[in-house]
């Protein structure tokens, strides 16, 4: 363990410490409709969906409302007790995905090993980049100046040897740093981390640190105090792996590609309004089914293990569940794929309204080898995918569709004009 | 009642009566070998509901009865000291003592009034005997095709389709698919199609001994049994509906192969080390006489040459190793011809001088 202390941050094969950088938009949806929008500037705004599809959730709010005591995840309605002056603003995540490529391909004028961590937060490794643009400061600086003359977002960098101490770096201090820069390396880390209460560790959520404040441990540094062996033995690895993080110690590497071995595609939905009845659901798992489909075999993929997920109406008693099947062959065929979906899905509902249902495939393999299998027409129904998709791809998401999707249920037509759940 | 007999005579019973025990049941009563007494013969009965297993042993002098044995009798037996076993059978109080040398044994048996009666099968019209070499053989080059995924259950069986003067086997896990047909100048059958379980198959190929007496088919609606003399086999026939087959194989080969077949299994053995993902894939590539094995994973990469006899075109084509390694492992031939069907056409797998059996297996498609 000591050794590991002192090997943290050393590449064994340069000898030398890494720089990485975790780089976080502030306040990203609001900040990006602000920049759109130079009047909303210095006004509350809150970004939220639309309450009578039940998406009235705040996604993200600006500084000024965050200062009202706003976060996201809040309903509407309490955003509105809150600050009475708050401009409400409908998401726009079309936008959002090009401000965050944009803000990408920024970075990417500094170093090749850009790796995107969520829509606001990328990971960058600077290892080697001293000599171009000096000390890591330096770049950061450089870094902040350069993202907000371009898109009007503020940047915040954190730096550390390896992801864990950057994003440490980023999220407990450079947020709140004047220069909005802070660096952890392993010779500051304790001292920087360990006063801080334990919720603020990568990794422990509300479960985490409930169970920690259980076991008398309130800050890092008390966690940093137990015997390793004995988070081992009551979480196994994970809890290793936050002994570790309560030491700065992660091995983990910042290299681009690493997300494009992608190991499922799935798509989840909550309804505009609970649906209790068999047909309703036949329909959105049709929908959803066909839409992972459509997407596996955009990746050139197919998927070996169907998964479904599905979540009860009602708050008081939470049911649902959550289960998967190994399909008879892999494929990305949506009626190959959906008998499966839905039978996994009768075998599981309780017969109670449901808020939310999803699909998935896992267990991706190559699309373009396959073992051929005697009686599957598998020619013929690739074929016939692949021109539906050459249609919707040229004439837009609802030129061609399932007659399903006319029957009350469905959502294809709603989505359509939607990302990730959020209008476009 | 009071019982002896040879330790290795009552374990060889019990070891194959042991084979249709289920290792957990629904019914516990299924989980004992029913253990009985009568018409001069002692029988140990098991079944899991699909398969059933009556062993016969030819004992006179003891009275009528019986008794459920619970499983553990089976190691029990197995593991006694001395070349001969006592039993002695207290039906009124359902006790048994087994004594063998120093060693005693005082078990709990169990009423096998709760086991269910399994009716008797009544000769079959079609019924047929084969010689068991060869039964053993056929049933070795045929099972292991059979698909072990129980997603599509049709496919868990094997095909016996009894039509004229002869029987053809099939078998497939969509993959892949062995056709042999056995036929008898003797024979003259009505056409009927038995889908066996392979499971069942699988576990008769265990207890066929290679002995050249003969075993005796009787297929019936529902079920099919083998009677090997003193063992007694049934097993219930899957209801699925299996597809046809005819229109798989296809009819003119672009280049075929004839390969030594231990020369090839090492060299498969050998690629397979490298073979990755559920496909396995190695590539063959025939021309010149030559074919050469190779694979290239995320490990490294392979390649082996060897020399075959070769006609027709040069072919380069994928396919799953753990399918050319099945059926070299099954054969016990010196060589075995190869038959390829173009880019992305069937590979076929013939024995020499041998045209009633065929090995297809499909190939993976690469774009």
């Amino acid at each position: 363990m000591i050794v590991n202390i002192c090997s943290q941050g050393v590449s064994p094969v340069a000898g030398r410490r890494k720089i990485i950088f975790l780089a976080d938009m502030e306040s990203f949806y609001a900040s990006v409709e602000t920049a759109l929008n130079p009047s909303l500037r210095g006004k509350p705004v809150v970004v939220c969906g639309d309450p009578v599809l039940r998406h009235g959730i705040v996604l993200a709010a600006s500084k000024e409302a965050k200062a009202c005591g706003i976060k996201a995840g809040q309903p509407a309605w309490e955003c509105r007790r809150l600050c009475p002056g708050a401009v409400f603003v409908r998401p726009h995540m079309h936008t959002y995905l090009e401000y965050s490529m944009r803000i990408t391909q920024i970075f990417e004028q500094f170093t090749d090993r850009v790796v995107p961590y969520s829509i606001d937060e990328q990971f960058l490794d600077l290892t080697g980049c001293e000599g171009l643009f000096g000390a890591p400061r330096e770049i950061a600086r450089a870094m902040i100046r350069r993202v907000g003359e371009e898109t009007g977002i503020r940047c915040r960098i954190g730096l550390g040897e390896n992801p864990l101490q950057a994003k440490m770096a980023c999220d407990c201090f450079a947020k709140r740093a004047e220069d909005a820069f802070f660096e952890l390396n392993a010779a500051n880390y304790a001292a920087h981390t360990w006063p801080l209460p334990i919720g603020k560790l990568f990794g422990v959520g509300h479960r985490m640190e409930r169970n920690f404040h259980h076991m008398a441990v309130r800050t890092i540094g008390h966690l940093a105090g137990l015997p390793r062996e004995a988070l081992a033995r009551r979480w196994g690895v994970s809890g290793e792996i936050l002994w570790l993080n309560a030491h700065g110690i992660d091995h983990s590497t910042v290299e681009p590609g690493g997300a494009a071995r992608q190991k499922g595609v799935g798509h989840a939905m909550t309804l505009p309004r609970d649906y209790a009845t068999p047909r309703e659901l036949a329909v959105v798992l049709l929908e959803l089914t066909e839409e992972v489909c459509l997407r596996a075999r955009a990746l050139g993929k197919m998927g070996g293990t169907v998964h479904v997920y599905c979540r009860g109406a009602d708050f008081d008693r939470p049911s649902g569940f959550s289960r998967q099947k190994k399909l008879p062959e892999p494929t990305s065929v949506t009626m190959d794929v959906y008998p499966h979906a839905l039978s996994l899905f009768r075998r599981h509902w309780d017969g109670q309204p449901v808020r939310a249902v999803g699909v998935s495939l896992t267990g991706l393999t190559d699309r373009d080898r396959y073992q051929l299998s005697l009686f599957n027409r598998r020619a013929a129904k690739d074929a016939l995918g692949e021109a539906m998709d050459g249609i919707r791809e040229r004439f837009g998401a609802t030129s061609i569709f399932r007659a399903a999707s006319l029957t009350p249920g469905a959502q294809l037509f709603r989505r359509a004009g939607m990302i990730g759940g959020h209008e476009a | 009642m009071f019982i002896t007999l040879k330790k290795e005579v009552l374990s060889r019973c019990l070891n194959i009566a042991a084979k249709a025990l289920p290792p957990h049941s629904t019914i516990p009563v299924l989980e004992n070998i029913l253990f009985e007494s009568c018409d001069g013969k002692l029988t140990f009965t098991t079944t899991n509901l699909e398969l059933e297993i009556k062993v016969a042993l030819p004992y006179s002098d003891t009275e009528t009865g019986k008794i459920l044995l619970p499983r553990k009798t089976v190691d029990i037996i197995h593991h006694l000291p001395a070349p001969d076993v006592e039993m002695n059978i207290n039906l009124e109080s359902l006790r048994f003592d087994l004594n063998s040398g120093p060693t005693k044994f005082n078990l709990y048996g169990a009423d096998a009034g709760e086991y269910p009666i399994i009716e008797a099968i009544l000769p079959a019209k079609d019924a047929v005997s084969i010689n068991r070499l060869l039964m053993k053989q056929v049933l070795k080059t045929v099972v292991f095709a059979a698909s072990t995924d129980d997603s599509r259950p049709a496919f868990n069986g094997v095909l016996f389709l009894f039509k004229e003067k002869g029987i053809t086997l099939i078998s497939s896990d969509t993959y892949r698919l062995v056709v042999k047909k056995i036929s008898d100048e003797r024979w003259d059958f009505e056409e009927k199609k038995y889908l066996v379980p392979a499971r069942s198959l699988r576990e008769l190929l265990k207890i066929l001994d290679e002995e050249s007496s003969e075993v005796t088919i009787f297929p019936h609606q529902k079920q099919v049994a083998f009677n090997l003399g003193p063992v007694y086999f049934a097993t219930r026939v899957l209801e699925e509906k299996y597809p046809d087959v005819s229109g798989v194989i296809p009819a003119r080969r672009t280049t075929r192969l004839i390969v030594e077949r231990k020369l090839m299994d090492e060299t498969i053995g050998r690629a397979a080390l490298l073979a990755e993902g559920v496909n396995q894939p190695v590539q063959l590539s025939a021309g010149n006489n030559q074919l050469s094995v190779r694979v290239s994973s995320q490990v490294g990469r392979m390649e082996e040459i060897l020399p075959v006899h070769q006609e027709g075109e040069e072919i380069e084509i994928y396919v799953n190793s753990r399918f050319i390694a099945d059926i070299l492992k099954v054969v016990d031939l010196k060589e075995i011809i190869i038959d390829f069907h173009g880019k992305n056409g069937p590979i076929i797998f013939r024995m020499i001088d041998d045209e009633t059996y065929l090995y297809l297996v499909l190939p993976i498609k690469m774009e």
